[in-house]
């Protein structure tokens, strides 16, 4: 598959499961406030527009597997990046939320600063990761 | 890694992006092995040679072998 046939792939997931994580969630959300539903239903409406954004993941997940090598280095140099900034953050609030009652960060915005990381991992990764990381001859012992 | 690949397609007065197509890489693809900023993998470094008629040493070279 080329490259421009993975992207238009990835395109024919990423618009629809966007508009369908709008919609959800602005009617499950309306749905929720103004009326008394049952719990089992309030659980089903609550993982609606979550899964529209799993939906994505995975079309985004597919068209890394799918566009050339090098374009799938750059996505996974990001991912990497993304996945080390993500972790330096949640350990480090965390232990400001335990030590000095920083406000509780909600876990579902995590995605956020992760998807910040891994745009910024995918455009200026290559900085970071052609000098001063790769390994020379002389550091094999 | 040193390679001589935007030679070689002036040579055949293909475009990048004519290239691309040829390798079923994007553009974009083709620039960052030109200019040295990624090196390809085996299978597509013997993809390119194919293409032009040589063997990969005629168009990759080993920068640390010279």
């Amino acid at each position: 598959m080329s490259p421009k046939q993975a992207k238009r792939r990835y395109c024919r997931v990423f618009f629809p499961s966007m508009v369908g994580y709008l919609i959800s969630t602005f009617t499950v959300s309306l749905i929720t406030k103004r009326w008394e539903i049952s719990v089992a239903l309030d659980i089903t409406l609550a993982i609606i527009p979550a899964l529209f954004v799993i939906w994505l993941i995975w079309g985004h997940g597919r068209w890394i597997f799918e566009t050339d090598e090098y374009e799938r280095f750059r996505q996974t140099r990001g991912v990497l990046i993304a996945v080390g900034a993500t972790l330096a953050f949640t350990t480090v609030w965390g232990f400001m939320e335990m030590l000095v009652d920083a406000p509780k960060f909600p876990i579902f915005y995590i995605i956020v600063p992760f998807c910040a990381a891994y745009s910024f991992g995918t455009k200026f990764g290559g900085h970071f990761t052609r000098k001063g990381l790769v390994m020379n001859d002389e550091d094999i012992v | 890694m040193k390679n001589s690949l935007r030679e070689l397609r002036a040579e055949k007065g293909w475009s990048q992006a004519s290239l691309g197509d040829r390798l079923n890489i994007s553009r974009q693809s083709v620039n960052a092995i030109e200019t040295g900023r990624y090196d390809p993998s085996l299978p597509l470094a013997f993809k390119i040679a194919r293409l032009f008629d040589l063997s990969i040493e005629d168009v990759f070279s080993d920068e640390e072998a010279v």
